[in-house]
């Protein structure tokens, strides 16, 4: 699996972790993993550990990621981004609507 | 499917073909038993004349027959049945191999040695019969899928002519511009797009749609017609990329966006203005500051929030004449060669830096095409380059296309706005009044001289007067870009203040005249010195702006304080 979601347990949020390339082919995976996380879940974390690499339409799954969770309400915490993650996350700006934290 | 030809189905028929009338009754009889049609035949040349007539699906065939055997009737009617489905069942005494050999080369496909069991042979009719529906299906599926495809073709070159003309409208072919595109679908999701100002200048844009092909295409079609349309009527990039947002926003899916970068190249103004929204780092290079400088992406790409929940910072940076914008999208700094390495920008960088300006397009093309040798394509890659030139009124195309002002009436009117300082704010009014003039005054042709001398006084009310921003404030380029965002700073924190722009037209046959007369609540300045502004000075673009304001003006006159500007234009 390249997508692993991990029920967040004790008042700990959900937590989706992607291995390998976040592209256009884990479109599937990433939907099915984020439908597990309810609507009404005070947030999620994506977990980019393991993660070589994103593209443009990585980008999009995480807008409609954050749809689901209620678009501007969504708490969604982007993780562990490597240079590459962090770099493609900020010229796109998505810090206006995701938190991300780099490689701790 | 249509299935109205059932009745005749010619897959219910099969020929009888012996030359021994016991045999044909008897096999008529188990045929029609199991419920197909025989037609009977005597001999080869009556098999074949019966098969043209009816196109049974399956023949039993004997072999040794009078006029015509069975091995040649078995030719001839394959030949007959082209691409169309018929099986031939030999049913022969013959055993020897030299018989099968014959039965197979004259194109039967199965045999039976008499004598045979009946349930052997309905066996082999059904399944035989089964085959050539299925058969039947393929071929009208077939059929089906070929007319859907030439159709798809045909929408396609439709949607292609349509997407050429509506995005693709000249780009490349402008005198200042080179460049290279390539994209890997049929329809680009990189687009690049250039349009001139009204009041000379050029809206510039370049756009990368998530995606390729076609799904990509579609939202470059309302993206050319809104940039098309406003930059035309004098909006400026900031109502531009709101509205961009708005129309994006509300049609994409969630996960479909823009990044783009919009550019507001404006001589006049001697302006350089920069929007850019998820695309890497631009590059503006060549205007004698030594290094490129970036033009980074500070905004969200297009289409992802709603306009009202997000700023558009737009970075403001001198107009420098022959400096040059080098436009790319990720395609370009994400191109891979054969070892699956990135081409990255600080490759860009290099050779910015250590090329001339006039040749870094092409090493920089070149060494792009070198990197990535014959590995394959991942992403639309768009490279352009774009110099910056000053406006040649003399020689503009007047941007403004009114179709509808030809036969224009006598015009006689006059109109006051008065913006308080929540409208100034938000609200640019220059675009609005153009709309009016434009529409009302006939004076076609001198529009853009009328749009720069408003949007000029306009904007020197708002800065000097009611932001009392001072113009010295701009010397050198540090200078300029503090000044501009000086300049947002106030206008976010603006309390009060108001502007009056008061525009009287007296116009008949095609000749006319324009007084304008624009007060601000500001403190007003000494105009004596003012006016005495050096025109050759590059450093000072409010001092140049207002000169080319004089020189179109009949008259220009500052009144009282220094608060209120009277011009008189004329034209015809």
């Amino acid at each position: 699996m390249s997508v692993t979601y991990i029920p967040g347990s004790s008042g700990e949020p959900d937590v989706i972790k992607v291995s390998g390339a976040f592209d256009f082919n884990m479109r599937q995976e990433f939907r099915d993993a984020y439908e597990q996380v309810g609507s009404d879940a005070r947030g999620c974390v994506v977990d980019f550990r393991d993660t070589d690499y994103i593209d443009s339409s990585a980008l999009g799954m995480l807008l409609l990621f954050r749809d689901h969770l209620g678009g501007g309400s969504s708490n969604i915490e982007l993780v562990n981004c490597g240079e590459i993650i962090s770099k493609i996350l900020k010229v796109s700006n998505f810090h206006q609507l995701f938190t991300i934290a780099e490689v701790s | 499917m249509m299935n109205s030809d059932e009745d005749e189905m010619p897959l219910n028929k099969i020929l009888i073909v012996d030359d021994e009338a016991t045999n044909r009754s008897i096999l008529s009889a188990i045929i029609k038993k199991e419920g197909y049609i025989p037609l009977l035949a005597e001999n080869g040349q009556d098999a074949v004349s019966l098969f043209e007539l009816h196109e049974p699906s399956i023949v039993l065939m004997d072999i040794q027959m009078p006029v015509m055997d069975g091995y040649e009737a078995t030719k001839r009617i394959k030949k007959i049945a082209g691409g169309k489905f018929v099986s031939v069942i030999f049913l022969t005494a013959l055993d020897s191999d030299a018989d099968l050999k014959g039965c197979r080369e004259a194109g039967g496909d199965d045999f039976l040695v008499k004598p045979y069991k009946h349930e052997i042979l309905k066996a082999k009719i059904k399944m035989l019969s089964d085959l050539g529906e299925t058969h039947k299906k393929i071929q009208e599926q077939k059929k089906e899928l070929s007319s859907f495809h030439q159709t798809l073709q045909h929408e396609k070159e439709v949607a292609e002519r349509v997407f050429d003309n509506i995005v693709n409208d000249g780009f490349s072919r402008r005198l200042n511009v080179q460049g290279m595109f390539s994209s890997l679908a049929l329809f680009d999701g990189d687009v690049v797009f250039a349009v001139d100002k009204p009041s000379g200048g050029v809206h510039v844009m370049l756009c990368d749609f998530t995606g390729h092909g076609l799904s990509a295409a579609i939202g470059a079609m309302p993206v050319s017609l809104v940039i098309k349309s406003m930059t035309k009527k004098g909006y400026s990039i900031r109502d531009i990329v709101k509205e961009l947002n708005d129309k994006l926003y509300d049609l994409l899916p969630a996960d479909m966006f823009c990044a783009a970068c919009m550019i507001d190249i404006d001589p006049a103004n001697r302006l350089v203005n920069v929007w850019n929204g998820g695309l890497p780092a631009q590059y503006y290079y060549g205007g004698g500051h030594g290094e490129a400088i970036r033009l980074e992406s500070r905004n969200l790409p297009l289409g992802v929030v709603q306009t009202d929940r997000v700023d558009f910072v737009i970075d403001v940076y001198p107009f420098v004449e022959g400096a040059h914008l080098l436009l790319h999208s990720d395609g370009v700094t994400e191109s891979r060669n054969q070892q699956g390495e990135h081409y990255g920008e600080e490759r860009i960088e290099f050779l910015l830096s250590g090329t001339k300006a006039h040749d870094a397009f092409c090493v920089i093309r070149n060494d792009l095409e070198v990197f990535r040798g014959s590995a394959e394509q991942l992403d639309d890659i768009t490279l352009t380059d774009i110099i910056l030139e000053a406006t040649d009124f003399s020689s503009l195309q007047d941007a403004y296309q009114p179709h509808d002002v030809l036969n224009t009436p006598p015009a006689d009117w006059k109109v006051i706005f008065e913006l308080d300082f929540t409208t100034l704010k938000s609200y640019d009014v220059v675009p609005l009044v153009m709309q009016h003039v434009m529409k009302t005054t006939g004076a076609t042709g001198y529009l853009k001289e009328i749009h720069l001398m408003l949007s000029e006084l306009f904007m020197n009310a708002l800065d000097h007067g009611v932001l009392s921003l001072d113009s010295s404030m701009k010397s050198g380029s540090d200078g300029f870009m503090e000044f501009y965002r000086e300049k947002e700073k106030r206008l976010a924190n603006l309390q009060a203040g108001n502007i009056i722009l008061e525009l009287e037209c007296h116009a008949a046959k095609g000749q006319g005249e324009l007084r304008l007369r624009i007060s601000d609540s500001g403190d007003g300045f000494d105009y004596t010195k003012k006016m005495m502004v050096d025109n050759s000075s590059s450093f000072v673009p409010s001092g140049r702006g207002m000169a080319m304001v004089k020189e179109l003006c009949q008259s220009l006159k500052y009144q009282g304080k220094g608060n209120c500007v009277d011009a008189i234009y004329e034209w015809g």
